[in-house]
C-alpha cells in the first residue's frame, strides 16, 4: 500500500544523505511507524539537567530520567564543554543508558561520547560532527515504570562538563484523566 | 522494537487475532490500549488535527465524535468553544495502533514473567536472591591479589593487579583491599591515590581512593551490595603516588590490592 511520504524534521534536514545502505536513512525507514504514529510527542530530556555540572575526575555522573510509559527512545547525542561551555570533542567522557526496569543495557558496553558529539574541528557549516541527533536502529520502547538509568564516566585527570540528550516520542495522556485514574 | 503489524499492511494493526499464547498458563487478556479515552484542549496546535489529541481503544474507534464545522481538520478556533471536548480528540491512527500492539505485547510478555522466564528457565525462581546476590551453586569463586614495590615515580598510574570477566560468565565484586605494608603513609594524605577501573571507566567512588580499605585477611566489603560485571570487563586495580610521597613512604614497602567475588553464568 502506498502511503504518502513523511514531512518532519528529518525529511527537511540536509545534512541527512539518503543514499542507499546509509546509516541515518536506514534508521529512518525502521523508524517509519512511529514517525506517521499522531498520538506521540516529542520529548527531549538532557542529563545532568544543569549544563554546569561538572564531573570530577575519576568520578562518574549517575541520573535517572522518567518517561510516560509506552514512550520511544529513538535517538540520542552526547557533547561536552570548556569551562567556557563551548563545545569540544568529548574525548573524555563515555556513557551507558539502561532500561531500570529490565536491567537491559542500550548499550553493550560503555560508549566514547566522541561518537556521538556535535563538536567537528572542521570550520565551516558543512563540516559538522555527523548527522545529529544519533539515531537508534529502532526506537527502543521503554515500558512501565518508565525509568532509566544514566551513567556518564569522566575518564579525564581533570573535571569536565557534558550533556547527554535523549530523544523521546511520548504517547499523549490527558493529565485530568490519569490523574482521576490514580485517584480511583 | 517494532514489531511487523501483519502480513498485509499497518491498517491492519488494531484487527485483533489470536496471540501466541507465551507462557502456557497464564491466560492474559487480549491488550487493550492503556492509555484511555479522553479529552484535550490543544488549543496552541489548532488546525493540525493531527498531532496530538485522545486516544480510543479500537472499539470506540468509530463512535469518536469530530468536530462539527468539518471535521477534526477544520480545528478553528472561532467556530466553537475551545473548551468543548470533543473538539479537540484525535483517534489513534493506524501507526499508533500499531504502537499501542507492540506494547500491548511486551505487556502480555511481562505478565508472563518476562523474557528471562521465557528465555532462561535456569534464571532462580521466585524468592531466590540473584546470582549476584548470592553465589548460584553453578558460580565460580575468585580471589584477585597483587602486589608491587613502591614505584619510582609519582604521578603516574601503576597497574597492581588485574583480572578478566571469563567468556559467558557475568561476575560481582563484594570486597577489596587497598592497602600499603611499609612505613610513612598518614591516611587521606594524599600520598597514595588508588583507583579501580572497569574496562575504560573508572569505577565510580572508586576512583581516588585516598585512604587504606581492608587488609588481605580481612577485605573491605563493598556494602550495599557488590559492583556487577558483565562478561569479558577487565578490572584493574591502579595506584599513583600524590606529590613528594617518594620522600615519606618507606622505599621497601608494597603496595598490595585484591578483588574477592564470584562469577556466575550468564542469565
Amino acid at each position: 500500500m502506498l502511503k504518502d511520504h513523511i514531512l518532519d524534521g528529518f525529511a527537511l534536514n540536509l545534512n541527512i544523505r539518503y543514499l542507499p545502505y546509509h546509516y541515518p536513512a536506514a534508521c529512518l525507514g525502521q523508524s517509519s511507524v512511529l514517525r506517521r504514529a499522531n498520538l506521540y510527542r516529542a520529548r527531549w530530556i538532557v542529563q545532568p539537567d544543569d549544563a554546569n555540572t561538572p564531573i570530577a575526575a575519576y568520578d562518574t555522573f549517575e541520573g535517572q530520567v522518567q518517561v510516560m510509559p509506552g514512550s520511544y527512545l529513538w535517538g540520542f547525542q552526547l557533547n561536552q564543554f570548556d569551562a567556557l561551555f563551548a563545545l569540544v570533542a568529548a574525548a573524555d567522557v563515555i556513557f551507558q543508558v539502561t532500561d531500570a526496569c529490565t536491567g537491559v543495557p542500550l548499550l553493550s558496553d560503555y560508549a566514547s561520547g566522541a561518537g556521538f558529539t556535535t563538536f567537528s574541528a572542521a570550520a565551516g557549516v558543512d563540516f559538522h560532527g555527523g548527522v545529529a541527533p544519533h539515531l537508534l536502529t529502532q526506537p527502543r520502547l521503554i515500558m512501565a515504570p518508565g525509568l532509566l538509568n544514566v551513567e556518564i564516566a569522566n575518564r579525564a585527570v581533570a573535571a569536565m562538563r557534558c550533556q547527554l540528550l535523549l530523544f523521546f516520542a511520548e504517547p499523549c495522556v490527558v493529565l485530568e484523566e490519569k490523574l482521576a485514574g490514580g485517584a480511583a | 522494537m517494532i514489531v511487523p503489524c501483519g502480513p498485509k499492511d499497518p491498517m491492519h494493526c488494531f484487527e485483533r487475532g489470536p496471540e501466541t499464547p507465551v507462557g502456557g498458563a497464564v491466560a492474559v487478556a487480549p491488550i487493550p490500549p492503556t492509555i484511555v479515552a479522553a479529552p484535550v484542549d490543544f488549543g496552541l496546535w489548532a488546525g493540525r488535527g493531527d498531532a496530538v489529541g485522545t486516544s480510543y481503544p479500537p472499539a470506540a474507534y468509530s463512535g469518536i465524535p469530530s468536530r462539527g464545522q468539518g471535521g477534526r481538520r477544520s480545528m478553528n478556533m472561532q467556530t466553537g468553544s475551545s473548551r468543548d471536548r470533543s473538539a479537540y480528540t484525535v483517534p489513534p491512527n493506524p501507526f499508533t495502533q500499531c504502537l499501542y500492539r507492540e506494547q500491548g505485547l511486551w505487556t502480555e510478555i511481562a505478565a508472563n514473567g518476562g523474557l528471562t522466564k521465557l528465555c532462561c528457565p535456569s534464571m532462580p525462581g521466585k524468592g531466590d536472591p540473584p546470582p549476584w546476590v548470592a553465589m548460584p551453586s553453578e558460580g565460580r569463586r575468585y580471589q584477585q591479589i597483587g602486589s608491587i614495590l613502591l614505584p619510582i615515580a609519582e604521578g603516574a598510574d601503576n597497574l597492581v593487579t588485574t583480572f578478566q570477566v571469563p567468556t559467558g560468565y557475568d561476575g560481582v565484586i563484594v570486597s577489596i583491599v587497598n592497602m600499603y605494608t611499609g612505613a610513612g603513609f598518614v591516611e587521606g594524605s594524599g600520598d597514595l591515590h588508588y583507583r579501580i577501573q572497569i574496562n575504560r571507566r573508572w569505577l565510580k567512588d572508586y576512583g581516588d581512593i585516598q585512604t587504606t580499605l581492608g587488609t588481605v585477611a580481612s577485605p573491605c566489603m563493598i556494602y550495599r551490595g557488590g559492583v556487577k560485571l558483565r562478561t569479558q570487563e577487565v578490572v584493574q586495580y591502579w595506584v599513583q603516588l600524590g606529590a613528594g610521597a617518594l620522600g615519606r613512604l618507606d622505599p621497601t614497602g608494597r603496595l598490595v590490592c585484591a578483588f574477592f567475588g564470584w562469577f556466575y553464568p550468564q542469565v
